[in-house]
Parts: C-alpha cells; sequence; structure tokens
C-alpha cells in the first residue's frame, strides 16, 4: 500500500514539475485538469492489476510534451518573440551575434589580428621601411637601389638593411610535377635576417646563396601547406619559377608575411641585378636610435656620397609596426569626421534623447545603452571594413591597393554617420523608463488644429510607463519630440492588453 | 475567408473518440492507445480550432476526487470530422462507440 501511495506520489512532483513549463497565466488550470484525471485514474487502479502504477507514472511524463506544447504554441511564442524583440536586451544580443557571425565569417579575424596583434618580426619597433615623401612622381615609396649600397658601407644608424622588388609579380612555380601560381617578390638574401625571422624548414639567411643560385626560392607557409600539401621534404627539391630552374630552400613560419599578405614566394637575388633599380628598402636600427635621428643620419649620407640635396622632398623612416596599423588611423579619423558631422544633429536639439533627469539610474541605463549599442555597431562596421577591403601591408602592392583603401575608408566614414544617426534615431524611440522599443503608432490631430494642438505621431510604451509625441511639422513653437511619463495607474491597462489569455 | 481545417490522422482519431462519448483525456488514451504526451496537444489544438470544446465537471458528480475536465464536439467539429471520414474510411472502425455506462457518465 506504502509503495503504491509512493507511485502516486511521484506522479503528482511529475505532474508539479512539468507544471512549470507552462506559462504562468495558464498553470493552474493546466494544473486542476491534470491532477484530476490523476486522481481518476489512480481511484480506478486500486482495483486493477498492480502494474497500473507504472503505465500511470508513464502517462504522467506525457504531461511534459504537454505543458511544452503550451508554452510553444504559435500564438504564445509569436507573443513572447514581439516582446523581447522590443527590449534593450534583445538589440544589443543580436549587434554581439552579428559581431560573432562577422568573426566567423571572416575566419577569426586574421586581417584584424595582423594589424592589432605585434608584427611577426623580431624586435618589430626597430625595423623600419625607408622611403622618399614629397615626391610628386611614381618614385615616392621607393628610392634607388645605389642608395641601399651607401647605407650598407656608410650608415651609423642602421644595423643591417635589405631590399626589395616593391611590386610583387605573378610567378608559376612547379616542384615535383605540382603547378602553382603565387606572387613572388626578389628580395636580397640577407632581408630575414632584417627581419629576424628563421625558416619552419630550411635555411633563409646563409651567404651567398643568392650569388650561386640566381633563383633560390622561400616559400611562405600558405602556398606551402595549401599548394604542396606540407609536403615535409620540399626543402632541396628542384623546382622550376616562371620556366626557370629554381631550388626551394626553406618555408618561412606561418605568421610571417611581407610586404603583403597575398606574396606567397620570396626569390633571392643578386644584388648586381638590382643595380639601375628602384626598390623597397626595409632596415633595422641601431639600438636607441630614434626614427627622426636616423631619418637626418641617413639624408645627411645620401647628400655626402651622391650629392643629393632633397628639395621639397625628404627621406621617411616609418617603422613598420606603425605602417601595418595605419588603416586604424584613418579608421579613428573618419569616425572623428563622422561625430563631428553628427554633433548639430544633436546639439540642434531635433532629437529628444534626454532621459528622465530626476533618476540617476535610469539615465546611466539609458546612456550606457546607447553607448553600448553604437559601439558594437562600430565595431560591426570597422570589422568589416577591415577584414572585407583593406589588406595589411608593409608596402602597397600597386594602385589597386589604394583605390580599395580610399574606397573601403569613405564607405567607413559614410558608415559611421549611418551607424551613429541610426543609433541616435533608435535611442529617440525608446522608452525612458525601461528602455524598450516603443509601439502602438497613432496619429494625432489634423492640419486644421495645429494651432489648437498636436499634429503627428504617438508611440506608447508597451509596459505603459509614457508616451513620445513626435511632430509631423517643424514649428518654432513646439519641441519635435515630447515625452510624457505616465503614472501607475496607467499601468494595469497596459499589462491587460499585453497579456491577453489564450488557452488552447 | 477562413482557412479549412484539414485534420492529421490522429487528430480525426481523436475527435472521433469523443464523438463515440469517450470525453476524459485519460479515457481517450485507454481507448485509442494513444500515449499522453500525442493526446493532450491535440485536444488542446483541437479546442484551439473550435471543435471541440471543454467544460469542467459538476462537482456533486465527483465524488471523493476533483472535478474532470470533459470535452465535446462543436457543431464544426461534426462538419470538419465527416469530412475527414471521407478522407479516412478505416477511422470508424478505429474508434468503438462508448458503452452505455460510459456514454451515460460522460454525457453527465
Amino acid at each position: 500500500m506504502k509503495a503504491r501511495l509512493d507511485r502516486f506520489r511521484q506522479c503528482q512532483m511529475i505532474l508539479c514539475a512539468a507544471s512549470w513549463i507552462v506559462p504562468r497565466r495558464a498553470r493552474a488550470e493546466w494544473h486542476k485538469e491534470w491532477e484530476a484525471e490523476l486522481a481518476y485514474a489512480w481511484q480506478v487502479a486500486q482495483t486493477s492489476e498492480p502494474s497500473a502504477g507504472n503505465r500511470l507514472r508513464w502517462r504522467c511524463c506525457g504531461a511534459f510534451l504537454d505543458a511544452a506544447w503550451y508554452r510553444c504554441n504559435r500564438e504564445d511564442l509569436g507573443r513572447t518573440g514581439r516582446n523581447w524583440s522590443q527590449t534593450p536586451a534583445f538589440l544589443l544580443l543580436a549587434l554581439a551575434s552579428a559581431l560573432l557571425l562577422l568573426a566567423v565569417a571572416s575566419g577569426d579575424l586574421p586581417r584584424m589580428r595582423s594589424i592589432l596583434l605585434r608584427p611577426p618580426y623580431g624586435d618589430p619597433q626597430r625595423i623600419a621601411t625607408l622611403s622618399r615623401t614629397g615626391v610628386i612622381n611614381s618614385a615616392e615609396w621607393v628610392v634607388p637601389y645605389s642608395w641601399v649600397e651607401i647605407w650598407r658601407s656608410e650608415a651609423q644608424t642602421l644595423e643591417a638593411v635589405a631590399a626589395y622588388s616593391w611590386k610583387p609579380q605573378a610567378s608559376e612555380v612547379t616542384i615535383a610535377g605540382r603547378r602553382a601560381k603565387v606572387a613572388s617578390v626578389r628580395v636580397e638574401d640577407n632581408l630575414f635576417q632584417v627581419f629576424g625571422v628563421k625558416p619552419l624548414l630550411g635555411r633563409s639567411d646563409q651567404p651567398g646563396d643568392a650569388g650561386r643560385s640566381r633563383n633560390c626560392l622561400l616559400l611562405s607557409y600558405e602556398t606551402w601547406h595549401r599548394r604542396f600539401s606540407s609536403d615535409p621534404n620540399i626543402v632541396q627539391k628542384k623546382a622550376t619559377l616562371d620556366g626557370q630552374e629554381a631550388m626551394i630552400i626553406g618555408v618561412l613560419p606561418q605568421e610571417f608575411w611581407f610586404p603583403s599578405k597575398e606574396v606567397g614566394l620570396w626569390r633571392l637575388a643578386d644584388r648586381a641585378s638590382f643595380r639601375g633599380d628602384a626598390v623597397g628598402v626595409v632596415a633595422r636600427l641601431r639600438p636607441r636610435v630614434s626614427e627622426r635621428g636616423a631619418e637626418r643620419a641617413l639624408q645627411r649620407d645620401i647628400s655626402n656620397v651622391v650629392g643629393e640635396r632633397f628639395w621639397g622632398s625628404s627621406l621617411q623612416v616609418w617603422p613598420v609596426q606603425d605602417r601595418i596599423r595605419q588603416p586604424l588611423i584613418f579608421c579613428g579619423l573618419a569616425l572623428c569626421v563622422a561625430l563631428l558631422v553628427m554633433t548639430p544633429v544633436i546639439w540642434s536639439g531635433r532629437l529628444n534623447l534626454r532621459p528622465p533627469r530626476a533618476e540617476v539610474w535610469g539615465a546611466c541605463r539609458w546612456w550606457s545603452f546607447f553607448g553600448a549599442k553604437s559601439l558594437v555597431l562600430l565595431l560591426i562596421l570597422l570589422t568589416a571594413a577591415v577584414e572585407f577591403t583593406a589588406e595589411p601591408y608593409v608596402f602597397p602592392s600597386g594602385i589597386a591597393t589604394f583605390i580599395v583603401e580610399s574606397g573601403s575608408l569613405w564607405l567607413f566614414s559614410v558608415g559611421c554617420v549611418f551607424v551613429l544617426w541610426w543609433s541616435l534615431a533608435d535611442q529617440q524611440t525608446r522608452c525612458r523608463v525601461c528602455l524598450r522599443r516603443l509601439a502602438l503608432p497613432a496619429h494625432i490631430g489634423h492640419s486644421g488644429c495645429l494651432l489648437l494642438g498636436w499634429v503627428g505621431m504617438e508611440l506608447a510604451c508597451p509596459a505603459g510607463h509614457g508616451l513620445l509625441h513626435v511632430t509631423e511639422t517643424d514649428v518654432c513653437w513646439l519641441a519635435p519630440t515630447q515625452w510624457t511619463r505616465l503614472d501607475d495607474s496607467w499601468e494595469s491597462l497596459f499589462s491587460k492588453s499585453s497579456e491577453t489569455v489564450v488557452l488552447g | 475567408m477562413d482557412k479549412p481545417v484539414r485534420l492529421s490522422h490522429t487528430s480525426a482519431l481523436i475527435l472521433q473518440t469523443i464523438s463515440h462519448g469517450y470525453r476524459y483525456g485519460f479515457d481517450i488514451m485507454d481507448v485509442t492507445g494513444l500515449p499522453s504526451g500525442t493526446v493532450y496537444p491535440a485536444l488542446r489544438r483541437l479546442e484551439r480550432d473550435q471543435l471541440i470544446q471543454s467544460k469542467w465537471e459538476k462537482e456533486v458528480l465527483a465524488q471523493d476526487r476533483p472535478p474532470r475536465k470533459n470535452y465535446r464536439v462543436t457543431r464544426l467539429g461534426h462538419e470538419v470530422l465527416t469530412g475527414a471520414l471521407r478522407r479516412y474510411p478505416l477511422l470508424e472502425r478505429l474508434a468503438p462507440e462508448a458503452k452505455a455506462k460510459d456514454a451515460k457518465g460522460a454525457r453527465s
């Protein structure tokens, strides 16, 4: 008898647990129905077979499915969804999800990480590019190779200096019958020494490589992994590069890139082959040498040896770390421009953004939400601009880089204005108390009654905290928007309308 | 214009069972052999679509136990059931008529 009663108690507990799934407004009636069925079935089962208790318990487990139907039926779900979509948490969650989606779609933000994290070079703050500024023709960014030779022999401020062909070239490399098209650059054999990078496989900096063979090649990790299936025996293999014989002497680490991420192959070249060319230059400064000091010293070296006078132009020593982070600086400037554009709109009073003054906590919540929303929106925009347009580079790979970069910058500027405007407009149509999006729009007044009252739109807080009046016509004696706080007596009216009972 | 109600086989079976006089959730389960997790959500849907109507049992009839909720088929429910029987002709054989005693209890 006691065991049977225990089973009855278990059934009651199952029903009690399932009842928590049912929405509160229908819970009591739902529980009453199931309890009544259980009590009746229990009475009947006392005179029938002993296994009835187990069957009854099993039946009570079905109450969970019934309760789930109550919770998830379409009308209820739709209403819950509508209510939830008006809350500030929903907007923040949606924006955070969009940001997360963007990060996943871009493959874990590779470009953003390249820009923000420390460059993959040894002691990167001492590595700098040497270029000319103020030159009107295309010679900007590059210098004559003869200058490199002068600096190599004369410069006291540089620890090492190396030249490279500034424009990546589309090449076709074949190794053991496998062919791949990659972007390649010609580099001096000490370039990797300047960067302080050790290859993942093979070697990179044995002096005389460039002299012995004109085509000693180093592969990027990406090329090695994707095009040559991470062949561990690739070093010392013979290859052909654009129809010429070559040899793979090493594979660089995964993080390494130079001068831009698209380059997949570096060809060590004889110094003599650079003579007469305009080249890109990268140098490692001696410890405790400032960029400005190096600029003056290097300029003096050139003036002393070749008599070059830097009229209207100057030599620029630019740390690679700063050069890589340049897009972020531009984005910051674009944001400042957007804020300047938006400032008159905010100060004009066109947007009524004032939170309830009396409540400090309310004001903090109001502005925190606005700040968080705008910040996440700007982060989404910045991530999209960096990940899908800007290619990090030490040296631009051509005019296309400038066009894409300028285009992306303009888009970012316009995007910033749009994002801030949207954020302000959204804030304006939110309840000043609970931050829910205002709903129930209603037209009020008509043009003929303009002098007697409002002509415009009225929006209400779904929880009944207040009304927002928005004028349709701008007139000097009416505020464009006006928030009217409703007292607590209105709350019951709003809560009744929002909680219409739908059973079954 | 209202969308015509199309019943699934299970819903039609439950509706047929109620129309035969089995008006309580657990009775419907006994007759049809369907589990509670199927019968009750189906009852909710049928009631939502106004094919059945629920009513609480009178306190007087419920001796030593809480009053149960019973269901009866509405006029619309009968019309829809007629259509469903044309669609599922074997349904009538699956849901037997309630015994006189049961039916009497159910009608009360």
